[in-house]
């Protein structure tokens, strides 16, 4: 009979971005249970942020540095719910054409990363080099590379001129032959193939019970997908999408999830181009928000992130409340480490994208 | 087990015959500035959200559908962390260490009319 050790992985690990801590159980090789804590990165932003409605929609995208963008939009997009008024419709293509965009930089990020933690050095860097072209647009488009502080309540703050869309369409051209030489290399190569195929498997079950979304629920058969039902820019103006997903359940299903949905995005970037109209992009709101709640959801790179806000007449707000999609996927990994080998613990945790600023806040 | 969470369990249970299981997104506490709090149980159903509120005492014994979603026990150690609810067999710690303020997100109480 083998002997149970314990063995600490993290808080700080070169496979983790962003400290979390796992307390492995294994057995010679073989991890046999594990607790995770967290809270390394809490800063208390749900109640930062219902100090003053006009400035959260700077601070929701401090949260994260790869997701900003989806956060201020989340934002936004409930408080024009708890005021009563809709964007227009051009500042709904900018928000998507952007929130593509910072999938882009998000999913690649994870691939290079993905690719780093197995040893593949040199996959890494050409991941991260197509990245950087992407960092770079939006640089131009927003004058940020990781904040972009585009988003008003009612719209945008900032429109997107006829040479900066121009600009996103050559970017798009430029970069989608590169991106499906990556697919196909990822589809191929074996170095991938044999450390990520068959590891880190979450049933389709055990990834509904656990209540992971995106790419960690399409990668175990669950083609839930916010784009569909949540926000308003996708679907109702003519937007062509269908979810990816993936039945395997294992770290390479949740790999080719996020590589199919970087091509896929630049298809929806070039859709939100070819919608695009002139007219107005900011619908001003006046006074506080009322004694009311109301949600919002959009599909983040790393899934639905949900904000729930409560008013009550003033600038501060009652309640906000955070459900970003790493607080369901990160504690999914115990779930999916169970009877793996020590070695793949790093791949299979950095499989579901754990962004711990996220699940802390 | 509260009325509440027997409702509840019973809600679920109505709206998993009717079609596949509705999905947990989110278990939310607001507090209502007079010792009790809002407890929001936030589901994806047939495409929309559907939420399930209840009204709990800080003393209550919360019953916790851990069992029924396994993605609900951090939420619910973020709920106890935050605002110093109960949950029955679940701990907090999930953010916070022993040394952190306690119940940072509970809010002063609603000034209550004097007598002069």
């Amino acid at each position: 009979m083998s002997r149970t050790s314990v063995i600490p992985f993290g808080p700080q690990h070169a496979a983790f971005l962003e400290p979390f801590h796992l307390k492995l159980q294994v057995e010679e090789e073989v991890v046999v249970g594990a607790e995770m804590s967290f809270g390394y990165n809490h800063r208390g932003m749900e109640y930062a942020m219902a100090q003053d409605f006009k400035r959260t929609q700077f601070l929701c995208e401090r949260v994260c540095g790869i997701c900003s963008f989806h956060h201020s939009s989340a934002y936004v997009q409930t408080m024009e719910r708890l005021f009563g008024i809709e964007a227009p419709e051009r500042a709904k293509l900018v928000r998507m054409i952007m929130m593509e965009a910072q999938r882009l930089t998000s999913h690649l990020l994870a691939l290079g990363h993905i690719a780093e933690t197995v040893g593949y050095e040199n996959m890494f860097m050409q991941f991260f080099r197509e990245r950087e072209e992407v960092m770079t647009l939006v640089n131009r488009i927003s004058g940020g590379r990781v904040h972009y502080s585009m988003n008003a309540i009612g719209g945008i703050r900032k429109d997107v001129t006829y040479e900066g869309l121009k600009d996103i369409g050559e970017t798009m051209d430029r970069l989608e032959p590169r991106l499906l030489d990556l697919r196909s290399i990822v589809r191929k190569d074996r170095t991938l193939r044999k450390r990520l195929i068959g590891v880190g498997v979450l049933s389709k079950e055990a990834a509904f019970d656990w209540c992971t979304v995106g790419p960690t629920s399409r990668g175990s058969g669950l083609p839930h997908d916010i784009r569909l039902t949540g926000f308003d820019g996708y679907g109702v103006n003519g937007v062509k999408f269908r979810p990816i997903y993936y039945d395997e359940g294992d770290c390479y299903a949740r790999t080719m999830v996020r590589m199919d949905e970087v091509i896929q995005s630049v298809d929806l970037i070039r859709q939100g181009i070819n919608l695009m109209r002139d007219g107005p992009f900011l619908n001003a709101v006046k006074g506080n928000p009322p004694a009311a709640d109301a949600y919002g959801r959009v599909e983040a790179p790393r899934g639905e992130l949900m904000y729930w806000v409560r008013g009550k007449n003033e600038v501060q707000l009652d309640r906000i409340k955070l459900r970003t999609p790493a607080l369901v996927n990160v504690p999914a990994v115990s779930a999916m480490i169970k009877g793996a080998r020590v070695a793949d613990v790093g791949p299979i945790t950095v499989s579901v994208d754990p962004c711990i600023c996220c699940t802390d806040r | 087990m509260s009325a509440a969470e027997i409702d509840l369990r019973k809600k679920l249970e109505r709206m998993s015959l009717k079609s596949p299981r509705p999905r947990l997104i989110d278990v939310i506490a607001a507090d209502r500035r007079d010792g009790t709090y809002d407890l929001i149980y936030v589901f994806h159903h047939e495409g929309a959200i559907v939420d399930h509120r209840y009204v709990v005492n800080e003393d209550d014994d919360i019953t916790s559908i851990a069992d029924l979603y396994a993605g609900a026990l951090c939420m619910e150690r973020e709920i106890i962390d935050m605002y110093g609810l109960k949950f029955n067999g679940v701990t907090g710690g999930f953010l916070l260490d022993p040394s952190s303020p306690k119940n940072p997100l509970r809010q002063p109480r609603k000034e209550v009319a004097k007598d002069v």
